[in-house]
């Protein structure tokens, strides 16, 4: 340790206070995420109360044939991949050009209120927005029903219908996730440089040609970024969304069941840890598998903008 | 700067590797080398001090009930523990998780490693599932005699039988006669306005929600869906139907197995209910019910059950069994007189069923620091006449009064601890039993009746070991909570397709191979217990 000590130790040393920046964040991953990824050895086991997670016997393979034999595999999966592919595209889509209006808006005080306005419903839990589902649609006293009864419409049925749900579905992550993204886009927009725009304008360029030849370049490094950390979670339903927004509903599960949902209904009906687990894991495989392949599309195309 | 980065991913990993292994390493040490021991949990009787058992050392129990906390559940569980301090050196304090939740925090209290040491449990409230995960305390012979002496001197031999799992008990069972029959909630007030003159039948209760579909739009007439209600009205037109057919057809193993036998069949031939031939004209009359408005559109996402839209004004009808019935009916009767509420038998000709002693228990949790002050404990609680009353209806003076020697008058005060409401239902014991006085008018009659017809099933106490098909069962409780309640709540275009459907689904998920099983161990059943 006296002269020529560990070349990472020196580092360590020279750079403290970078070190230590990264401590607080290397903490929480290393508490919340590595250790309990110990628990992973629950889906090779048959669970008991008395031996716990690491006692209880294990049981190889077993716990994963329920998962595919319930035939449940597939439907989940494709699901959860769909509605995340519907959602990336479509909140993404409506987040760019929400970004781009705002920007091209005059009126100082009409875009702050706008801005947080559609930022709010980020803020409202799924739950709330679950309750408001119900009001709206709910068959005898829902608002939407309500109306079309008293406008001598036939009411909807939309608890029961298969077809509406990722219509509903969608239309509400876009509610809620937005407004988000949007001040995202719209903070990568306004640090674009402002002479380009000025010079555009004295070559006589219109609003569409300056969107397309500055606007939508300059933001490139940003959309791929959230689109490559977005693509980490397709596999992750957001399992709030969809429990409460559509109340665990076995009318419509063949279309909104999606892998979380799946885990968290058979871990509340049957008490198998081993068996859940053994789901859970199955997710965060194809996970890692889908990221993968993700980041090495993005290096191929854009090498620069890769995570690793 | 690449060194750098390659000495931090370097260090990533490193701690990634120390966390994964503290992770395996650490926790082992509590939980190791004993996954096979509670079956030696014999108690050590070695340490008694003269002819008891040790009791030096005090300590609290914890026990946990499924309910709210009654308003005077502090005040009357300090005279227990005053008793029970005296006696056994031990005092309880009681945590409570509320009906809405208790079907998913009653098994994760087993897994968080939270220090607790009674549990209410039930055959209906995770008894067997808990028991094979090895989560109770086995409760063997020698420690029934050497901690539970009143117990064991009083226990029903046929309720001892009845909790055994594969041959060990991890249950004291109540040791109480209890019948389980279903009643119509109505409101009279609505009964005369429209001119129904009872709501005693499935006919009748038909004619009574027709007049409410056409004359009351703002109720729904009977809000059935939650998870606690789904089956409530399939489960009396099945029962009915069952019951007046040739072949007694009666639900066998785990409900959510949908298996059922008929109990004149000495061969114990297992079908699932959707190859009974009455099925399909039970699943008919649920979709012509639902199609009339008699529940709502939205019933299968419902999160309340019946009698609680009933309670608030909401539905004009309630279908729960008599306990339930007898719990509200003074809430209801004292809150909305107007409502004139009364109370029908809802059995329709079917028997009630003559519970097993399973319906309530008590145990004991296996991590449990104490289990042997717990068993003394219970013992007290099952037993001991003060400390039994006080738990089943509070304090003498206060909350009830006695009238003669079996039975008992609510006080105003009992609307802080009403009568046998406190999750007390696993110490109930016959020999000091008090029936409540008052309430539901009618009572008497309809206990009358149901006491005159009241059966056991033929396999009422038969337990199905699922441990050879735990895949399949677990399929087959995902189509139970799907496809099965969805017809069970009428639910359904196309009943004979529907049900075509179900019937291939289940044959997907092994449905076979678990019907052989139960019919196996239903035949080995009747051999041990009919010869």
């Amino acid at each position: 340790m006296k002269k020529r000590s560990h070349p990472f130790l020196r580092d360590l040393k020279e750079n403290r206070t970078k070190w230590l920046m990264i401590l607080p964040a290397a903490v929480v991953v290393i508490l919340m995420c590595y250790i309990p990824m110990a628990g992973i050895v629950l889906a090779f086991k048959e669970f008991n109360y008395h031996g716990g997670i690491f006692g209880s016997p294990w049981v190889g393979f077993k716990n994963f044939e329920y998962f595919f034999q319930s035939g449940k595999a597939w439907t989940t999966t494709r699901n959860t991949i769909l509605y995340n592919i519907a959602f990336l595209g479509v909140n993404t889509f409506l987040q760019i050009t929400c970004a781009i209006l705002l920007s091209e808006l005059g009126g100082k005080y009409f875009k702050r209120i706008t801005q947080s306005v559609m930022f709010l419903p980020y803020f409202i839990s799924w739950v709330v927005v679950g309750a408001f589902i119900y009001n709206m649609f709910n068959y005898e006293f829902g608002a939407v029903n309500s109306f079309l009864r008293s406008v001598g419409m036939k009411p909807l049925d939309v608890y029961s219908n298969k077809a509406a749900w990722p219509v509903i579905l969608i239309v509400v992550s876009a509610f809620k996730n937005v407004g988000y993204g949007t001040v995202m886009y719209l903070a990568s927009i306004v640090n674009i440089d402002g002479e380009m725009f000025e010079a555009a304008d004295l070559d006589g360029a219109t609003m569409w040609q300056k969107i397309k030849y500055i606007t939508l370049p300059c933001i490139r490094p940003t959309v791929v970024i959230l689109f490559l950390m977005a693509i980490g979670t397709v596999m992750k339903g957001d399992f709030q969304m969809f429990w409460q927004v559509t109340g665990n509903n076995p009318m419509v599960l063949e279309v909104t069941d999606v892998i979380d949902t799946y885990v968290t209904r058979s871990m509340l009906n049957l008490q198998e840890f081993g068996m859940t687990s053994a789901a859970g894991l199955y997710q965060s495989g194809l996970s890692f598998v889908l990221v993968l392949i993700a980041n090495h599309a993005v290096k191929k195309v854009e090498p620069d903008y890769a995570l690793f | 700067m690449r060194k750098r980065t390659r000495i931090c991913s370097l260090l990533m990993a490193m701690l990634l590797g120390i966390g994964v292994l503290g992770g395996c390493g650490s926790e082992p040490a509590e939980g190791s080398g004993t996954p096979e021991s509670t079956k030696a949990s014999v108690p050590d009787a070695g340490q008694p001090e003269g002819n008891g058992p040790d009791i030096s050392k005090e300590v609290e129990l914890t026990m946990y009930l499924i309910g709210d906390r009654p308003v005077d559940n502090d005040e009357v569980f300090e005279k227990i523990n005053a008793r029970l301090k005296e006696e056994i050196n031990a005092t309880i304090n009681v945590k409570f998780m509320s009906w809405g939740e208790y079907e998913e925090k009653y098994p994760l209290i087993f897994a968080s490693g939270e220090e607790w040491d009674i549990i209410y449990t039930a055959d209906w409230c995770f008894y067997n599932g808990q028991a094979t995960k090895q989560g109770f305390w086995e409760i063997t012979q020698e420690a029934l005699d050497t901690y539970a002496p009143m117990t064991a001197a009083t226990i029903y031999p046929e309720a001892w039988e009845q909790a055994k799992v594969n041959g060990q008990v991890f249950m004291l069972p109540m040791n109480y006669k209890e019948i389980t029959s279903y009643v119509y909630m109505v409101r009279g007030d609505l009964m005369e306005k429209y001119d129904i003159k009872s709501v005693s039948s499935l006919d009748e209760a038909e004619a009574y929600m027709d007049a409410i579909v056409a004359n009351e739009p703002t109720l729904i007439p009977l809000d059935v869906g939650s998870d606690y209600d789904k089956l409530f009205v399939f489960d009396r037109m099945w029962e009915k139907a069952n019951w007046e057919s040739e072949e007694k057809v009666a639900g066998i193993g785990t409900w959510q197995a949908m298996g059922s036998v008929s109990e004149l069949d000495d061969n114990a031939e297992v079908k699932g209910n959707y190859d009974q031939a009455l099925f399909q004209g039970v699943i008919e009359r649920l979709k012509d019910w639902k199609d009339r408005g008699f529940w709502s559109k939205n019933a299968v996402v419902n999160t309340q059950n019946n009698t609680e839209s009933f309670l608030a004004g909401r539905s004009a009808m309630a279908l729960c069994n008599a306990n339930t019935a007898k719990s509200i009916y003074s809430q209801m009767s004292t809150e909305h007189p107007e409502w004139k509420v009364q109370v029908f038998d809802a059995q329709d000709g079917a028997p009630p069923v003559l519970n097993s002693y399973l319906a309530n228990g008590m145990s004991i949790f296996s991590k449990s620091k104490n289990p042997e002050r717990a068993l003394m404990a219970l013992d007290y609680l099952r037993n001991d006449v003060e400390i039994n009353n006080l738990f089943c209806y509070g304090i003498e003076g206060k909350h009830w009064e006695a009238a003669g020697d079996n039975a008992l008058v609510s006080l105003p005060d009992s609307a802080n601890y009403a009568y046998d409401g406190n999750c007390n239902w696993g110490v109930r014991n016959d020999a000091n039993w008090r029936v409540l006085e008052g309430g539901i008018p009618n009572l008497e009659e309809l206990n009358a009746v149901w006491k005159e017809n009241a059966r056991s099933r033929r396999y009422q106490t038969f337990v199905f070991n699922d441990a050879d098909v735990k895949n399949e069962i677990a399929t087959i409780t995902e189509i139970f909570n799907s496809d099965y309640k969805l017809l069970g709540l009428g639910f359904t275009d196309d009943p004979a397709g529907d049900i075509a459907k179900l019937k291939s689904k289940m044959t997907t998920a092994g449905a076979d191979k678990v019907y052989a099983e139960m019919q196996k161990q239903a035949q080995e059943f009747l051999k041990a217990n009919e010869n």
